[in-house]
């Protein structure tokens, strides 16, 4: 790993994460709101995280079980809100019947 | 509605520890301050108070601005859980004012004896010398003390009303940990990869994981308290982030083991497990929103409720996606124990817990002042400036931090002579400088808060004997 490459790979990882938390942020609001602007900015947090998913993976100096930890990890980023909100949808739901 | 003639003499005691917790608050900025004063004049009040005592009173205090503050919003809201005082509250206020006599000896004895020889008497009287723990021995007694009668109010209060809530059974099942695990401040190993393998148990398990708990539990009574959460939604939604937290934050002190002398597979468990625990974090922030979005950002308390939530997002930002920069051995090899580390753990602490406890301290005074809904700007200043002034501090670190990791480690190597040439080139200094600035910008921050509070505390608009029927009006009873 040279010099340069360990500071790229690290912002990159840092941006991975990042937008993987503003895709969970704007799905979960456009999803509330009922608001298809917000589902495009979701959407497009979601493509932004993946081209930085992709260029860790072409580029980066990381070894390749690492490399196929972040593509699950990537994925995993994809489904984490959708199941989540479902879930919180039905919790939410069962809990006003019982309460 | 519960009536009861006055607040409960846990909550009269929860109210002196956010006082003191506001108070060290306080101290550890200022502390923190002389730190960053002497990364950029390194002479500034040397020699008689020299940096190494600075960092030390800037951690340890954080350690006890936050600890007091759980203890505080614990008497504050188990009451409405278990629908009683909590027991045994003479022994609790004796140990109040124990912890404040102890902090006091201990602040005396860092501020004018500092350190003293390799003895045992040095250990049991001045400083035991393990960052974050460094209070003498007789101190760690005393907070082991404390910690256990903490433990048998909450027990024996549980015992004695015959009543556990979920959220009360986690708390009640974290404090085990969280006392045995303090067990490991006391012994002093000669051998320092395993004194550093026991003592990242502690400072591992008690913010990654039992603080954790801790704060989860407490931010779910606060949902329930601001927004008329649903008890059944609040309290599965906790155990599902206790198991996700836990299951994630055991293994991942892994990422404190990849040079300190443990075995290599640790590289690999470590880098996995602690890659994992964004995810989690990332279920807060659903969570945060789904919640805000779910009651239309109707709450009781603006203040707790801002807090409440910032949590959730600081929590993400600054251990998730600071700490997944630098959690892979790849990366972490240069970057740790660089001014990159402490941007995430400033980013983080503050995310994680400081967030949280403000949130609690603005519903006590809520509850204990009978005010309606808090208004006025005050707050919001408090709010925009802590937060404004800690992520331009975490951002100011992060430049800092990579610049040091960048020229000391990757290209210099490691030694000595390439340590002071980092600290020389011009992202560093401008990213201390910066610190610096932004760490002024997060007192005033401060200034605001502490006055906003006390105003708050004297504008009292009901007796105090119709403020306990607030504090547990409407608590989680659905």
């Amino acid at each position: 790993m040279t010099p340069m490459g360990f500071v790229i790979d690290a912002i990159g990882l840092g941006l991975f994460a990042l937008l993987g938390g503003a895709y969970g942020l704007l799905y979960a609001a456009s999803e509330l709101r009922a608001e298809r602007r917000l589902a495009r900015f979701a959407l497009a947090s979601y493509a932004a995280q993946s081209s930085v998913l992709l260029a860790i993976l072409a580029f980066s100096a990381l070894g390749p079980i690492w490399k196929v930890f972040l593509l699950a990890s990537g994925i995993a980023y994809y489904f984490i809100p959708r199941a989540t909100l479902r879930y919180l949808k039905n919790l939410h739901a069962s809990g006003e019947i019982h309460s | 509605m519960i009536s009861v003639p006055s607040l409960y003499s846990s909550q009269k005691l929860a109210l002196r520890y956010f006082v003191l917790s506001v108070a060290l608050f306080g101290v550890m900025i200022v502390f923190g301050l002389m730190a960053a004063t002497q990364y950029i004049h390194p002479s500034f009040l040397f020699p008689a108070f020299a940096f190494n005592m600075a960092k030390t009173m800037h951690v340890d205090v954080l350690i006890l601005w936050l600890l007091t503050a759980f203890f505080g919003c614990l008497f504050w809201l188990l009451p409405s859980e278990f629908k009683r005082d909590l027991i045994g509250m003479r022994a609790a206020n004796v140990v109040f004012w124990l912890f404040c006599a102890t902090i006091a000896a201990v602040a005396a004895t860092f501020l004018f004896v500092q350190t003293g020889p390799g003895t045992d008497k040095t250990l049991w009287l001045i400083n035991q010398g393990r960052k974050y723990v460094e209070e003498p021995r007789w101190a760690a007694i005393v907070v082991a003390i404390g910690i256990a009668v903490f433990m048998y109010n909450i027990i024996g209060t549980a015992i004695a009303a015959k009543r556990v809530t979920g959220i009360a059974a986690v708390i009640i099942l974290n404090l085990i940990p969280l006392f045995g695990l303090y067990m490991i401040a006391f012994p002093a190993m000669t051998n320092m990869a395993l004194d550093q393998f026991w003592w990242w148990w502690l400072v591992h398990f008690w913010v990654e994981a039992t603080w954790e708990v801790l704060i989860g539990a407490i931010v779910a009574l606060v949902l329930m308290r601001v927004m008329n959460a649903s008890r059944s939604v609040v309290e599965t939604w906790l155990y599902i982030e206790v198991a996700l937290v836990l299951a994630t934050g055991v293994l991942g002190i892994g990422h404190h083991y990849f040079w300190m002398g443990a075995p290599k597979y640790w590289l690999g468990i470590g880098g996995f497990f602690s890659a994992l625990e964004p995810l989690p974090l990332l279920g807060m922030v659903i969570h945060a929103v789904y919640d805000a979005g779910e009651h239309r950002m109707k709450m009781t308390n603006q203040p707790a409720f801002y807090w409440t939530m910032l949590e959730a997002f600081g929590n993400f930002v600054g251990a998730g996606v600071w700490g997944f920069m630098i959690t892979l051995p790849q990366i972490n090899l240069f970057a740790h124990g660089t001014q990159w580390t402490a941007s995430h753990g400033h980013l983080a602490f503050w995310g994680a817990y400081g967030c949280g406890v403000i949130s609690v301290i603005y519903l006590a005074v809520q509850e204990a002042g009978g005010h309606g809904q808090i208004g006025g700007r005050a707050w919001k200043w408090a709010f925009g400036l802590l937060n404004t002034g800690m992520y331009g501090m975490g951002g100011s670190l992060l430049i800092a931090g990579m610049a040091q990791a960048f020229y000391e480690r990757a290209i210099g190597g490691s030694t000595f002579n390439a340590y002071v040439a980092a600290q020389q080139t011009p992202w560093f200094l401008e990213g201390i400088w910066m610190r610096w600035v932004f760490g002024l910008v997060f007192a005033a921050g401060y200034a605001v808060l502490a006055g906003n509070l006390i105003a708050l505390a004297r504008r009292s608009r009901v007796p105090v004997a119709a403020a306990g029927v607030l504090a547990v009006e409407g608590a989680g009873t659905r």
